[in-house]
């Protein structure tokens, strides 16, 4: 059987010391290269830096859908509708399937919640203000915003439930989330989709 | 400490234009800038589609039946029905056409210069209670791409 001997140095910056044959722990670092690396993941990051932060938390496996028009998503109440439960602000009101068959448009969980949280941002709000005034258009329109994120497989009949219960709860100023796509990406997606479900019912 | 130096002029009274740069912190800073970054990063950027307007602060949703729907009439210039089999364009109750759901940018295109005014134009999206969340968005979307933003999402039964 053949021996095969590996190569001396592979890695040229990697020295020897001294003549005994014994490999030093030690590697020169290339300053230059280092800094250039540095500099170009602080760019990186700085360019996906959101002032923002998370505004919406989801849960693994939920899909949101795309669009091409958006905006910056605003710092408002979140509901997040999922195939299996709707939360809002992180805590479960009801549970999907069951809001989906049920023929009641309100859902009362959710409308609880979201009745308290109006009045305690009411009530947050006016002890901000300074006495004797009255909230200027901005706040009122602050106050009426919810932000919706509903995952795109998601029948209409179900999310129209959770848009009609926050409106009817003082919130009807939806912000419907989406991802940010370019139309190609979102046209491609969608004929992949569709070749898809051809394949599954050919079968 | 002298992290910057600019060289003093050495020959002929002219000042060096080289700066002097201090690695050690320059790579701490560096470093500590990544490990920021890194921490406060967020990876899936999620934003918005626009809200729909308001008007008197009324849930857009509403229960339409055939009643409601006639007493609106006046409030809107296009009726548009979003079913599993694509978008039906209605005015004052007369068919602009039926197109694919992948094709509702190209019809909105074709169809805007019929409207008096296409900015302030109103549209309700009247939407099937079956239709894949998805599709509603794709439509909003297109509805969006083409400047008619006035619109009120409505289911139908």
């Amino acid at each position: 059987m053949t021996i095969v001997v590996s190569a001396r140095r592979i890695n040229p910056t990697i020295r020897r010391r001294g003549g005994a044959g014994k490999k030093s722990v030690y590697a020169t670092l290339y300053l230059t290269s280092m800094v250039d690396m540095f500099a170009i993941m602080v760019i990186f990051l700085l360019n996906s830096f959101s002032p923002e932060g998370e505004l919406i938390v989801l849960t693994k496996g939920f899909e949101l859908p795309k669009a091409v028009n958006t905006g910056t998503l605003s710092m408002a109440p979140s509901i997040v509708v999922g195939l299996e439960e709707i939360t809002f602000d992180g805590e479960v009101v009801a549970k999907t399937p069951e809001v989906a068959v049920a023929t009641d448009w309100n859902i009362p969980g959710l409308q609880q919640i979201l009745t308290d949280r109006k009045a305690k941002m009411e009530e947050e709000m006016k002890l901000a203000l300074a006495e004797g005034t009255e909230l200027t258009e901005e706040q009122q329109k602050q106050l009426r915003m919810i932000n919706v994120s509903a995952d795109k497989r998601l029948p209409f009949e179900t999310v129209k439930k959770v848009i009609y219960t926050s409106g009817f709860a003082g919130f009807p100023d939806f912000r419907l989330a989406v991802l940010r796509s370019s139309e190609e990406r979102i046209l491609k997606d969608r004929a992949q989709q569709e070749l898809l479900m051809q394949n599954k019912t050919t079968r | 400490m002298g992290v910057f130096g600019a060289g003093g002029g050495r020959n002929s009274g002219r000042r060096e234009v080289d700066a002097e740069l201090n690695l050690i912190p320059f790579i701490d800073l560096l470093s500590s800038l990544i490990l920021f970054l890194l921490i406060t990063v967020v990876w899936v950027q999620i934003s918005q589609m626009a809200a729909f307007s308001q008007a008197g602060g009324e849930t857009m949703v509403t229960h339409s039946d055939v009643s409601t729907i006639r007493q609106e009439r006046e409030d809107r210039d296009w009726d548009i029905l979003l079913t599993k089999e694509g978008i039906e364009i209605k005015d004052e109750g007369k068919v602009l056409g039926k197109f694919a759901v992948l094709d509702s940018k190209s019809a909105f295109t074709q169809l805007k210069p019929r409207l008096a005014n296409p900015l302030e134009s109103k549209i309700s999206l009247r939407t099937a209670n079956d239709v894949i969340w998805d599709d509603v968005m794709f439509v909003l979307d297109a509805l969006y791409s083409v400047e008619l933003k006035n619109v009120q999402i409505a289911g139908f039964d």
